[in-house]
């Protein structure tokens, strides 16, 4: 990243984010669906990114060592561990995976 | 994140001390494995320290890097990194209204809304009211903004004595720092549509759309999560004056 590409990228993010608080929550009204929407909104992208972030290579589907960690991740929170441990679990799975030698 | 106050914390809501500790450590980790990536696309360290400290989106620096990594130029950086983080701009529009806000709260709340801390404020404002959700918004972005920011300092040291920071798992930090918020989504019929829905979009279209867009489509099975009716409020509210 170059400094006009920093420049870019900090107004850009900054812009965008403006726009959904101010612009975007502007054009739209009270109601019950809406409402609903707004709550939902935030897991469709938490679970796109988890996806995208788990499955997926520079575009490309991928199954590698960073399913078992997420398996993992998913097991430690079922249990209610804190974060920390589900975070630093799904990491120790995801090495141990790729140090016996898959994905 | 663990949901499960103590009864003497039940009506003020937030989050204890280990929780905000837990934020801390899992994004100073995310801060070390991302640090890396941009220094490998070519960026001096006080940029990866700008871009994590003024920018703050992880996902935005991996996509803007990937692009010049690749051998792309800073215009398709940008644009690629602006389409990843276009659901920056959905997030902040979720938290029209969760509380009573000055102008410059408002601000600081829509340029540090990230999945986490939006998916816990509306969590606390359904359960507890418009007070605990701002409190655990500011409880969660203070530990992330400051982890991030040192984490970005420590993946500037570590990165090169690290070397191929994926044979220590940490690119899958940053997914795994989102299971609690997906898991706790799939205990309720209609987020757990929207989980299922966000879920099947991004792997479904993935191999097909431009990095960020699969993202965007998958806020639209939100819509479809809004048609699958509520459960009775008693079953998630807790019982307010």
């Amino acid at each position: 990243m170059t400094p006009i590409g920093l420049g870019l990228f900090v107004v850009g993010l900054f812009v965008l984010r403006m726009f959904g608080g101010f612009g975007l929550a502007g054009l739209i009204g009270e109601s019950d669906f809406w409402n609903r929407l707004l709550n939902l909104l935030p897991l469709s992208l938490v679970s796109a990114v988890v996806a995208t972030q788990v499955f997926t290579t520079s575009g490309l589907l991928v199954l590698d060592a960073r399913v078992v960690g997420i398996a993992v991740a998913i097991g430690l929170s079922l249990r209610r561990a804190p974060l920390a441990v589900v975070v630093i679990g799904a990491a120790a799975a995801t090495a141990a995976t790729r140090a016996l030698g898959w994905g | 994140m663990s949901s499960s106050a103590d009864p003497g914390t039940v009506e003020r809501g937030g989050i204890g001390p280990a929780d905000m500790g837990a934020m801390f450590v899992s994004a100073t980790i995310i801060g070390i494995a991302v640090a890396p990536i941009m220094v490998d696309a070519g960026s001096p360290s006080w940029v990866v320290l700008a871009a994590a400290l003024f920018a703050w989106s992880g996902t935005g620096e991996v996509a803007y890097a990937s692009v010049i990594a690749s051998g792309g130029s800073t215009l398709a950086a940008f644009v690629a990194s602006m389409l990843v983080s276009s659901r920056f701009a959905l997030l902040a529009l979720s938290l029209k209204g969760r509380w009573k806000a000055s102008l410059i709260e408002r601000v600081g709340m829509y340029q540090y809304a990230s999945e986490v801390a939006v998916a816990n404020a509306i969590d606390q404002q359904a359960r507890i009211g418009p007070h605990a959700a701002r409190r655990v918004f500011w409880q969660l972005v203070v530990p992330m903004a400051s982890g991030w920011f040192i984490g970005t300092m420590l993946g500037l040291v570590l990165g090169n004595v690290v070397g191929d920071t994926r044979q220590i798992g940490l690119d899958v930090v940053f997914p795994a720092s989102f299971i609690g918020t997906v898991v706790t989504g799939l205990k309720r019929r209609d987020s757990a549509v929207a989980v299922v829905g966000g879920l099947t979009a991004a792997i479904g279209l993935s191999p097909i759309l431009p990095a960020g867009l699969p993202i965007l489509v998958a806020a639209i099975t939100a819509l479809g999560a809004v048609a699958v009716p509520p459960p009775p409020p008693s079953s998630h509210a807790r019982a307010e004056p």
